[in-house]
């Protein structure tokens, strides 16, 4: 060939050279895919991206937006699909630890002003879901803070799907930190916002409302746990509403393992208080029955024996403990006597509602 | 590599938030500064080839272990990566020992020396690049550190644990030396990270059967297949928390020295009366044995000048720590210079077997006692401290006692039991780590409990030194003070060390509670607030007033609480009355406190 010719052919491969990339490795990492060759395909995948990526922030619009979300969602599934095959045989998987540093930086691509804004939502989501299946959650927090701080954008301009995805983890983030107000707004606007025929989504938002809503005092009801299937909740919500403490107990042990690995565990734990609550209303109701006049002591002894009939021993002193707090806590208006041993509610409404308690700290 | 595309780093749309740097969006290769300062470094903006994947999280560390905003050592260590390029609030791998995270004493120029060209890493030249001059000819990190344990008027006991940490850095370069320097730096400049180094440790793996000869000079580093075999998941274990040397994870050495301290080491301290107190022959200092010295910790070894006489295979380490254990007995010094030394030297057995990626049996063995001595050192400083009022050493304590804490569960997870019945300690060791996080409420701290349970063995959980643990858990998340107390009185002593950590909240709280609810024609008598939190009835009248409850004597002559005090102010001073019901549980010796009943293990 002619010296000319081979310049212009250059040229040409030079101006191409980075989708021929893009293309040449995704060709590769479909072969690798086709024959089960996960992690190869995984690597390929990302200098794919990579390649992409680099176009991508040449250009002026947002014209590639869902085929970059396409190419994240893949990168986050191959990824998974490749640690799941290096774990088999043996080695440290990292391969969605890189998928979750490459997506970094595309979201830093995304997350600049201009209308390629409006993308970098789907990618938050993908990086969520790396995070919480690395358990490496703490590095949520430089993406949240970046996209909450941002005033420029509203956040109601980025597409629903995307809006019901990201409060839902970050409502379950607030769970886990025991935020229960913020965590109840972020997974009610997930729940409100979600498309009611996605039943399996609702029922995620669920898993982790339901907690939620019980340390707020409101249950949810029968119909609503055997419509999604929810039914570990079940004795713990009857356990709520009879006082039975040694339900309520057995509940989370039969469940251990499920509660353990939605990481709602220790916000039920929480839920003793409450129950304890109602077991006092139990018996101040008995009470009222039996003499109003004087319902409204309650010697710490009944108490006790209610709860030595549940199979609960407990001794005075750790009684008047729970009685104190609950006092304390705002759950119960009165107050108790150590030298008499008894509590004595107020008059009026003794048992405020649970939903407008205030917390003191 | 560091710049692809059309947009250089310093190029890329940077959007500052509140704490002046966004961690993401730096490609991954390699630092260019602007990655790691401050707060907001996720790891995952600079992973790859300069730095671990878990490198800079927003407070420092995945292990929470670090005071202040700096990185750990495994942060930014990585080829040619000498630690100065951690930029941010004045941390790099030598400086979270002793260091705040929010001074850097270093000078203006080592400061901002991420700044200057020659400091880049990001020359990731393939095939044999000579060293730049620069990087090595600027100030050795070694005697960075030993500057600032000088002027660091919070090192305590300098003297007791030795004048300077010691500097690989200080010894004269012999022409082998440099020579050994120019080879190994070139063969690892494209070496593995980290993570690729699960391939070469597949290639060790299957070399299992080959006998380990120990080799002398540079040739050791040249063969992967004739060296000690590096099981892939005890790199995991000893990687994920951090391993205390500068980079190359690819050469694990398998030690040769057989004192407790290097003959080098030890001939070098003599030249520079750098012996602490427990070292020296008649008080001599500047003359010690081999039986008496015993390697200091050093931060910053540069691997290039690292030999296999230099570090201590297991045996060794494990006589080691037994003699070092025995010295927790003596009446001679005060406590806390025994401490100081211990801490020091048990610091360099965990980075010796860190280095040398041990991970079997005897190892969990040691980082069992280790983290046994750091729990129990932390009660006796803490007491110390009330006197004194010096913070340094609890908190470099606590900070040890998380890193090895977690190094140990990492190990449990790597190394299968045999007998398959799992470890006998396993349990007591994870419910100290609930004990350690019992109240962490810190937003977005490294992992949550809920979280960290999910990883918790079936068999773990149902153990009782866990359910225990558990329990305590539940009873703190209810508030419920008295079942606390009462779990703490059943307490092994090491788990009261922990729970006394609590133990003032608790307190308050019961006082508030207490105050909030008694009748008012009923004042509650002191006597039995303080049967019920553990203390003596004066400190407990004088723990109501810091709080500024009032106390009078009531009509059965009684001293007690009046109820329905409005004012209840948290209480100024810290409160640190050592508990004398957890004193008692203490065995007899510390060493036995530590070691605990054993069958010979095997030496």
């Amino acid at each position: 060939m002619r010296g000319q010719d081979v310049n212009r052919l250059a040229r040409q491969l030079e101006r191409a050279a980075p989708l021929a990339e893009m293309l040449g490795q995704h060709m590769r990492c479909m072969q690798c895919y086709a024959n089960r060759r996960y992690s190869d395909s995984y690597a390929a995948l990302e200098k794919s991206a990579n390649a992409f990526l680099q176009e991508f922030r040449n250009w002026e619009s947002a014209w590639a937006m869902e085929a970059l979300h396409s190419v994240a969602y893949e990168l986050r599934t191959i990824a998974e699909m490749a640690d799941r095959e290096m774990a088999a045989s043996g080695k440290i998987p990292d391969k969605l630890k890189g998928a979750g540093s490459f997506l970094m930086k595309v979201f830093g691509a995304l997350a600049g002003k201009g209308p390629k804004r409006v993308g970098a939502l789907f990618v938050t989501c993908q990086l969520f879901k790396i995070y919480f299946k690395l358990g490496t959650v703490h590095l949520c927090r430089s993406v949240i803070r970046s996209i909450e701080t941002a005033r420029v954008f509203d956040f109601e301009e980025f597409p629903v799907r995307d809006r019901v995805t990201y409060m839902y983890y970050t409502g379950r983030l607030e769970v886990f930190n025991d935020q229960f107000k913020q965590a109840d707004e972020k997974l009610m606007y997930s729940l409100v916002h979600c498309d009611p025929l996605k039943r399996n989504n609702i029922r995620m938002v669920l898993k982790y409302l339901i907690p939620v809503k019980l340390s707020l005092g409101i249950m949810p009801s029968k119909s609503l746990l055997e419509e999604y299937n929810l039914l570990e909740y079940k004795e713990v919500i009857q356990s709520l509403l009879t006082g039975d403490i040694r339900l309520l107990r057995q509940a989370l042990q039969t469940n251990e393992d499920q509660f353990l690995r939605s990481g709602v565990y220790l916000v039920l734990e929480k839920l003793e208080l409450q129950c304890y609550r109602r077991l006092l209303r139990k018996i101040y109701n008995i009470q009222k029955q039996k003499d109003p006049g004087r319902a409204h002591q309650v010697k710490l002894d009944s108490v006790m024996k209610a709860l030595k009939w549940l199979n609960i021993e407990m001794d005075a002193d750790e009684v008047e403990c729970v009685m104190a707090i609950l006092i304390y806590r705002n759950y119960v208006k009165g107050y108790f006597s150590h030298k008499s041993k008894v509590v004595v509610l107020s008059k009026q409404d003794p048992f405020p509602s649970l939903t407008t308690r205030v917390n003191p700290t | 590599m560091a710049d692809r595309g059309p947009l250089s780093n310093r190029d890329m749309p940077r959007q500052n938030n509140a704490y002046g740097n966004n961690g993401y969006g730096n490609p991954g290769y390699g630092n260019n500064g602007y990655g790691n300062s401050g707060y907001g470094n996720n790891g995952y903006g600079n992973a790859a080839y300069g730095n671990t994947n878990y490198g800079n999280t927003g407070y420092g560390n995945t292990s929470y272990s670090n005071t202040g905003y700096g990185n750990s050592a495994h942060g930014n260590n990585g080829h040619g990566n000498h630690g100065y390029n951690n930029s941010g609030r004045g941390n790099s791998g030598y400086d979270n020992f002793d260091r705040r995270g929010s001074v850097d004493v270093r000078k203006p120029q080592q400061q901002n020396a991420y700044r200057m060209r020659n400091n880049r890493n990001n020359t990731w030249q393939r095939g044999p690049v000579a060293p730049s001059n620069t990087w090595r000819d600027q100030g050795r990190p070694a005697e960075m550190g030993s500057r600032n344990s000088y002027h660091n008027p919070d090192l305590v006991q300098a003297d007791a644990a030795g004048r300077r940490p010691y500097s690989a850095g200080t010894r004269p370069k012999t022409p082998e030396l440099v020579q050994s320097q120019l080879r190994s730096n070139s063969r690892d400049r494209g070496a593995a990270p980290a993570h690729a180094l699960a391939a070469y440790s597949d290639v060790a793996a299957e070399t299992a059967t080959r006998p380990k000869t120990p080799e002398l000079g540079s040739e050791w580093r040249s063969n992967s297949k004739g060296r000690n075999v590096t099981p892939v998941r005890a790199l995991a274990a000893y990687s994920d928390v951090g391993v205390e040397t500068e980079g190359n994870f690819a050469a694990s050495i398998v030690g040769t020295c057989q004192d407790m301290c290097p003959v080098r080491e030890r001939e070098q301290r003599q030249r520079l009366r750098d012996l602490a107190i427990f070292e020296r022959i008649n008080g001599n200092v500047a003359r010690t044995s081999a039986t008496l010295a015993v390697k200091k910790f050093c931060r910053t070894i540069s691997v290039a000048e690292l030999q296999p006489s230099d570090v201590r295979p297991q045996p060794v380490l494990w006589g080691t720590l037994q003699y070092l254990m025995h010295m927790l007995d003596r009446r001679d010094y005060p406590f806390e210079s025994v401490h100081s030394f211990l801490f020091d030297r048990t610091r360099a057995v965990r980075q010796e077997l860190g280095m040398q990626c041990i991970a079997n049996s005897q190892a969990i063995t040691m980082f069992e006692e280790i983290v046994r001595f750091h729990i129990m050192s932390e009660r006796e400083l803490r007491e110390k401290k009330s006197g004194t009022g010096n913070e340094a050493d609890s908190q470099l304590n606590f900070q040890q006692l998380s890193k090895s804490l977690l190094t140990l569960l990492n190990l449990y997870g790597a190394v299968d039991a045999e007998g398959g019945s799992g470890w006998l300690h396993e349990a007591e060791f994870y419910g100290y780590y609930v004990l350690l996080n019992l109240g962490d409420r810190e937003q977005f701290k490294a992992e949550p409990l809920s979280l960290w349970f999910r990883r918790v063995r079936s068999s773990v959980l149902q153990a009782p030194d866990f359910m225990y643990a558990r329990k305590v858990l539940r009873c703190y998340r209810n508030d419920n003070y008295k079942g606390f107390f009462d779990l703490a009185q059943k307490a092994t002593y090491l788990q009261g060390c922990l729970m006394e950590l609590y133990f003032g909240q608790m307190r308050s709280l019961s006082l508030k509670a207490i105050n909030c609810g008694s009748y008012k024609m009923h004042p509650y008598p002191v006597a039995d607030i303080a049967s019920l939190i553990l203390m003596k009835q004066g400190d407990t009248e004088e723990l109501c007033k810091a709080h500024g409850l009032v106390t009078g004597i009531d009509k059965e002559q009684h001293l007690s609480l009046m109820a329905k005090q409005a004012p209840f102010t948290p209480s100024t001073q810290i409160f640190r009355h050592q508990c004398t019901l957890i004193s008692r549980k203490r065995a007899p010796t510390f060493f036995q406190e530590i070691v605990g009943e054993r069958d010979d293990i095997e030496r």
